[in-house]
C-alpha cells in the first residue's frame, strides 16, 4: 500500500512526524518541529464562494417563509400546521350528533320517569313514544312543558296521568334542553324535526314569567306553533335514526312518515337543498360539508 | 476570533434560545393544560389515567415497548394514520396532560397503540399476544414477553385470568398461565389508552 | 487550572525550547487521555456485543442464539443497553479524550498532575457502570438516550461538568491570543453538553415535565446531542487532522466562522424533526424543520472548506491511515446532514417517520460520520501518547474496511427496507403484520451489515491492547529503525498511521 508512495508513510508531509532523529533518552522520538507557538499553520484567507452566500440569502428568506406560514400564529393550541377554516383557533368546533348527546342527559334524569324505553309506567308516568305531544307540530307547547313542568291530571293517547313532573329551565341550558327533545323525537319509532336551541331560548323567554308548573289545560291554550316549519335545512348530521351520520352530504329529504299522527297545520317546509353552511338554528355547528378539506 | 468574551456570549445565548424555545416554553405552557366541560354532556375531556395504568407504565417502559410502538395520531394531512383506524382524530397536547410517563415514540416497527384500548377491550387478546406474539403472524418481530406470565397449577376452577392457547404454546393438563401482577398492570395500562373523546383543538376529519 | 500547570518561567523556557517539545505535553496529558480512551474502547467492545444481539433479536426474537425467554436480556434492554454505551460510553469517552488532548496541545501547557479530568473519567464511568446495570435490570425511565436512571445521571454529570470545567478553563487561559478554528468548536462543546445534559435530566427525571413537553425535550436533547456535541467533536478534529498530516492550512477562515456560528445558530433547534405530525404546538415542528434545513449552510461552508484544503491532496488518504478515516467521515457528515434535511420535509417525513430510515439516520450520524473522524483520531494520537507504534497495519486496514462495508450494507438494506415500510404504512390496505413480514430479507442483510461493523470494532479494540501491551516504546527500537530507514527509501516496514 506504500510502495507506490513518495513519503515515508511516517511522515506528515511537511510540519509534522520528520524521520526518526538520534535524541536524548528524555525526549520522544516522535518529535515534532512547528514553529514555535504555532501548533498548526493558520487558516488562509480563502473567500466565501459566491454561490454559498447566495445559498445563504435564498435560505434566510425560504426560512422567513416557511416559519411564518405553517406556524399558525405561534399559538400552542394549533397543532395543524396548515389550520383549517382561516381560523387560528384551530378549526371548527367538532359537533358531537344531539341525539348521542341527548340521548345521554335523557339517560340521566328523564329516564327515571319515561324509562330508557319511552313507554312511561302505565297510571303514572306518561309514554314519550309514540306521543302526540312529543312528535306533534305543537312544538312550542312540548318546549313549554319541559321548561316549566306540568302537573295534575292529563290524558295521553286516552290512557290519564296524574302525577308532576318538575322544571327542567333551570337545570339544563338551551342546547342541551334541544338535545334531548331531539333525541326524544327520534328514538323509539318517532321521526320528527330536531329541535333547535334557539327554539328553546325562544320559548325560555316567551314564558319567563310564568313561575309554576302547567296545567294540563293551561299547555292546551298556547296557541300551538310548529317552531321547526320554516327553517332552513337541517344540518347535514339530520338523517332518519340508525342512519349512520355522514358529513358532507345532501340531508334525505326529510320524510314524513306515519309517525306523525296529527294533522300539520302547514306542509313541511322544502328541506332537501344541500346548504354548504350549518344551518343558522343549529345547535352545536354541523360537521363541516365536505367541500371544504 | 480573538475574542473570547464574544465566543463565549455567542455560544451561551445562541444555545439558550434554543433552551428557552423547546425546554422552557414547553414546560410552561403544558403545565398549565386544563380540562374542558363538554357543554352538552357535562362530561370532562380528558380525563386522568385509571392507577393500574401509571404502574403499567413502568412496565412498557422496563420492557423497551416505546422502541417498536409509537403513541400519537397524525392529523389526515400529515399520514394515514386515520385511515388506518389508528385514531378517529389527530392526538394534540392535551391528550397527554395525566400521563405521568408519555412514551410518544419514534418507530412502527409494530402498531401505534394510541387507541388500542379502543380497539381491543378483552384483556384476552393482549395476553395472548404477550405470551405467543406468533400468534400475529409467524414471522413477527415482536418477542415473547414470557415472564409476565407464570404457569401454575389449576386450584380447583381455573382462573378467570387463564391465558387461552392452543397448539405448542398450551400448557400442560392441569397447568394454567396467568399473568403476574406486572402482566395485569402492562393490559391494564394498554386497555387504558383510548383518545377518542372530542376536543375543540382536534376536530375529526371530515371524509 | 493554573495551579496545576508548570509555573510560568519553567513554561516558559519550554516555549522558547523551540515549542518542540510537543511530547512533554502529550505526556503529561497522557494518563487522563488514556483512560478516556481506553474505556471508551472497552464500552464499544460492550456496545457492539449489545448491538449484535439487539438486532439478531428485531431479526429472528425467537431463534435460540438471541436469548428469547431471558427477561434481563430482552430487545426492550439490550436495545438501548447497547446505544448509551455507544453514545456515553464510546462516543463521548473518546470524544472528551480527543478534546482534552487538542485542548491541551493548543494551550502548550504541560500538566504536572492534571487531576481533575483523570476523576472525572472515572467518575463518569462509574456512572456508566451504575446505568447499565440499572437497565439490565430493567430500571430504565423509557426515554431516548436518557434510558439511565437520574441517579446514574447525576453521577456521571458530575464527571463530566468537572472536565467541562477544566476545558473551558484551559481555552480561557491560553498561552497564545488567537485561537483556532477547533478551540471554539470544542468550547462550545464542552459548555453545550453539560447544559444539555443537566437540562434534560433535571426536566425529565427529577422535574417530571408536564405532558407532551417530555418528549419535546426529550427530543430536543436527542438533537442537541448530535449537533451540538459529537457535531462540533468531529469538526474539532477534522479541522486540526486534516492541516496537520496533509501539513498544508485551512482554505478559509470565513467559511470556518460560517461554518461554526451557523452550527451555533441552528444546532439546538433541530431535535423535533423526530417528531412531525406529533401532538404539539405547529410552530415548533416547523422551526424544527426550518432549522435542519438551514443546517445545511454552515455544513456545506464546512464541507466545501475542508475539500479545498485537502485538493490535491486527496492521494494522502492511501497512504495515511488516520487521515483515510478522517476524510471518509468528513464526507459522510455532508451526505448524512444533506439526507437529514431531506427527510424533515413535511410530505417525506410522512413516508420516513417511523420507518427504518430515521432509526439508519441516527446510526450513519454516528457510526459514518463521528466514529470514523474519531477513528482517525484515536489512531493518530494513540502513538504520540504512548510513544509507540501501531502493530499489524493491517489490522487496520480491514478495519476501515469491515466499517465501510458494514455500514454500506447497513445504509443500503435499511434505506430500502425503510421504505418499503414507509409506503406499507401509508396504505391503509397494508395490515400492519403485513408490513412487518415485507422487512424480513432487508433485516437480514442489515444483521450482516451490524456483524461486520461489530468484527471491524472488535479489530479495533485488539489494536489498541496490542499497542498497549504488546507494542515496545520506540525509543529502544529506534536504532533498529533508523538502520532501516537509512538503507531504503522506506517501503512497508515502520508502518503507522502517523
Amino acid at each position: 500500500m506504500s510502495s507506490t508512495h513518495e513519503h515515508r508513510v511516517e511522515e506528515d508531509g511537511h510540519g509534522s512526524d520528520g524521520p526518526i532523529e538520534q535524541v536524548g533518552a528524555e525526549h520522544s522520538a516522535l518529535r515534532e518541529s512547528d514553529e514555535p507557538g504555532h501548533e498548526l499553520p493558520e487558516p488562509a484567507k480563502g473567500p466565501v464562494p459566491i454561490w454559498l452566500l447566495g445559498l445563504v440569502g435564498l435560505g434566510i428568506f425560504w426560512a422567513g417563509a416557511y416559519l411564518f406560514s405553517f406556524s399558525g400564529g405561534f399559538n400552542s393550541d394549533v397543532f395543524d400546521f396548515q389550520p383549517k377554516f382561516g381560523s387560528e383557533g384551530g378549526g371548527a368546533r367538532s359537533a358531537p350528533d344531539p341525539k348521542v348527546v341527548g340521548k345521554a342527559l335523557f339517560s340521566a334524569n328523564c329516564i327515571t320517569c319515561h324509562q330508557a324505553t319511552g313507554l312511561g309506567v302505565p297510571g303514572q308516568y306518561p309514554p314519550l313514544a309514540g306521543s302526540e305531544v312529543e312528535t306533534g307540530d305543537a312544538t312550542n307547547q312540548l318546549i313549554a312543558i319541559v321548561l316549566k313542568g306540568l302537573q295534575g291530571p292529563i290524558v295521553i293517547e286516552g290512557k290519564p296521568f296524574n302525577n308532576a313532573m318538575q322544571a327542567w329551565e333551570g337545570q339544563y341550558t338551551d342546547a342541551q334542553l334541544a338535545s334531548i327533545l331531539t333525541y326524544v323525537r327520534s328514538d323509539w319509532g318517532n321521526n320528527a324535526p330536531p329541535i333547535s336551541a334557539d327554539m328553546v331560548k325562544q320559548m325560555r323567554a316567551e314564558f319567563k314569567d310564568r313561575k309554576e308548573q302547567w296545567t294540563w289545560p293551561e299547555v292546551q291554550k298556547i296557541p300551538p306553533k310548529n317552531l321547526t316549519a320554516g327553517a332552513a335545512a337541517p344540518p347535514a348530521g339530520q338523517q332518519k335514526p340508525g342512519a349512520p351520520a355522514t358529513g358532507g352530504q345532501p340531508p334525505a329529504p326529510n320524510a314524513q312518515p306515519a309517525a306523525q299522527p296529527s294533522a300539520q297545520s302547514q306542509p313541511p317546509a322544502p328541506n332537501a337543498q344541500p346548504s354548504p353552511q350549518p344551518s343558522a338554528q343549529s345547535q352545536p355547528p354541523a360537521p363541516s360539508p365536505a367541500s371544504m378539506r | 476570533m480573538n475574542k473570547i468574551t464574544g465566543l463565549f456570549f455567542g455560544i451561551f445565548f445562541l444555545f439558550g434560545a434554543s433552551w428557552l424555545g423547546l425546554v422552557a416554553y414547553p414546560y410552561l405552557t403544558f403545565a398549565g393544560l386544563r380540562q374542558t366541560k363538554d357543554e352538552a354532556t357535562g362530561a370532562l375531556a380528558p380525563l386522568p389515567n385509571p392507577g393500574i395504568a401509571t404502574q403499567g407504565a413502568r412496565v412498557y417502559a422496563a420492557n423497551g415497548c416505546l422502541y417498536c410502538h409509537s403513541q400519537y395520531v397524525r392529523e389526515k394531512g400529515e399520514g394515514n394514520d386515520v385511515d388506518r383506524k389508528w385514531g378517529t382524530r389527530r392526538t394534540v397536547a392535551r391528550d397527554y396532560m395525566f400521563d405521568r410517563q408519555v412514551f410518544l415514540g419514534a418507530s412502527r416497527l409494530g402498531a401505534d397503540l394510541t387507541n388500542v384500548g379502543v380497539r381491543q377491550t378483552d384483556p384476552q387478546w393482549f395476553y395472548r399476544i404477550l405470551y405467543a406474539p406468533q400468534t400475529l403472524s409467524p414471522e413477527v418481530s415482536m418477542p415473547a414477553y414470557r415472564w409476565l406470565f407464570e404457569t401454575r397449577e389449576i386450584q380447583g376452577q381455573p382462573s378467570v385470568d387463564a391465558v387461552k392457547l392452543e397448539g405448542p404454546d398450551a400448557p400442560p393438563a392441569g397447568y394454567e398461565i396467568v399473568p403476574t401482577s406486572e402482566g395485569k398492570a402492562l393490559v391494564g395500562y394498554l386497555l387504558s389508552l383510548k383518545k377518542n373523546y372530542p376536543l375543540s383543538e382536534a376536530p375529526e376529519p371530515t371524509e | 487550572m493554573k495551579e496545576i500547570a508548570i509555573s510560568e518561567e519553567e513554561s516558559r523556557a519550554e516555549s522558547d525550547a523551540g515549542y518542540d517539545d510537543r511530547s512533554g505535553v502529550d505526556r503529561s496529558i497522557r494518563i487522563p487521555v488514556l483512560i478516556f480512551f481506553g474505556s471508551g474502547v472497552f464500552w464499544l467492545v460492550l456496545a457492539s456485543l449489545f448491538y449484535l444481539l439487539s438486532s439478531s433479536q428485531m431479526f429472528t426474537p425467537a431463534a435460540w442464539w438471541t436469548f428469547p425467554g431471558v427477561e434481563w436480556l430482552s430487545f426492550g434492554r439490550t436495545y438501548p443497553i447497547f446505544f448509551n454505551c455507544y453514545v456515553y460510553g464510546w462516543a463521548t469517552c473518546v470524544g472528551i479524550g480527543t478534546g482534552i488532548w487538542l485542548l491541551s496541545r493548543f494551550s502548550g501547557v504541560t500538566f504536572r498532575s492534571p487531576l481533575f479530568p483523570i476523576l472525572a473519567a472515572c467518575v463518569w464511568n462509574v456512572g456508566i457502570i451504575t446505568g447499565v446495570l440499572s437497565l439490565l435490570a430493567g430500571a430504565t425511565t423509557g426515554r431516548e438516550l436518557l434510558e439511565f436512571p437520574p441517579a446514574s445521571a447525576f453521577i456521571m454529570f458530575l464527571g463530566l461538568v468537572v472536565v467541562s470545567l477544566w476545558a473551558i478553563t484551559i481555552i480561557w487561559n491560553r498561552r497564545f491570543g488567537r485561537m483556532y478554528i477547533s478551540q471554539w468548536y470544542l468550547m462550545g462543546a464542552f459548555l453545550w453538553f453539560a447544559w444539555m445534559y443537566a437540562s434534560a435530566n433535571l426536566a425529565l427525571g427529577i422535574g417530571l415535565a408536564p405532558g407532551v413537553a417530555q418528549p419535546a425535550i426529550n427530543w430536543w436533547y436527542v438533537g442537541s446531542l448530535v449537533d451540538l456535541w459529537f457535531t462540533p467533536i468531529a469538526l474539532a478534529t477534522a479541522y486540526y487532522l486534516i492541516p496537520k498530516i496533509i501539513g498544508r492550512p485551512i482554505y478559509s477562515e470565513k467559511l470556518a466562522l460560517l461554518g461554526f456560528w451557523g452550527l451555533a445558530l441552528f444546532g439546538g433547534w433541530t431535535g423535533l424533526t423526530y417528531l412531525i405530525g406529533g401532538p404539539l404546538p405547529a410552530w415548533m415542528i416547523t422551526a424544527s424543520i426550518m432549522a435542519k434545513v438551514l443546517l445545511l449552510v454552515p455544513v456545506l461552508a464546512t464541507a466545501v472548506n475542508f475539500h479545498l484544503t485537502l485538493k490535491g491532496h486527496f492521494g494522502g488518504s492511501r497512504g495515511n491511515l488516520a487521515l483515510r478515516f478522517v476524510v471518509i467521515g468528513a464526507v459522510v457528515y455532508t451526505a448524512y446532514s444533506f439526507v437529514g434535511s431531506i427527510i424533515s420535509a413535511r410530505s417525506i417525513a410522512e413516508f420516513t417517520q417511523f420507518t427504518f430510515v430515521t432509526m439508519l439516520h441516527r446510526q450513519v450520524g454516528l457510526f459514518g460520520f463521528y466514529s470514523m473522524i474519531l477513528f482517525g483520531a484515536f489512531y493518530y494520537i494513540v502513538p504520540r501518547l504512548t510513544n509507540r507504534r501501531w502493530l499489524f497495519p493491517q489490522l487496520i486496514e480491514s478495519h476501515f474496511w469491515l466499517v465501510v462495508v458494514g455500514l454500506g450494507l447497513l445504509i443500503c438494506s435499511l434505506t430500502i427496507g425503510g421504505l418499503i415500510q414507509g409506503f406499507g404504512l401509508e396504505d391503509p390496505q397494508i395490515p400492519m403484520i403485513a408490513v412487518n413480514d415485507l422487512l424480513q430479507p432487508f433485516l437480514a442483510i442489515q444483521n450482516f451489515g451490524v456483524l461486520l461493523l461489530v468484527i471491524g470494532n472488535l479489530g479495533f479494540a485488539v489494536a489498541f491492547t496490542l499497542i498497549l501491551l504488546i507494542s515496545t516504546p520506540v525509543r529502544e527500537r529506534r536504532v533498529a529503525t533508523e538502520q532501516l530507514n537509512e538503507a531504503s527509501e522506506s517501503t512497508e516496514a515502520e508502518v503507522s498511521v502517523a
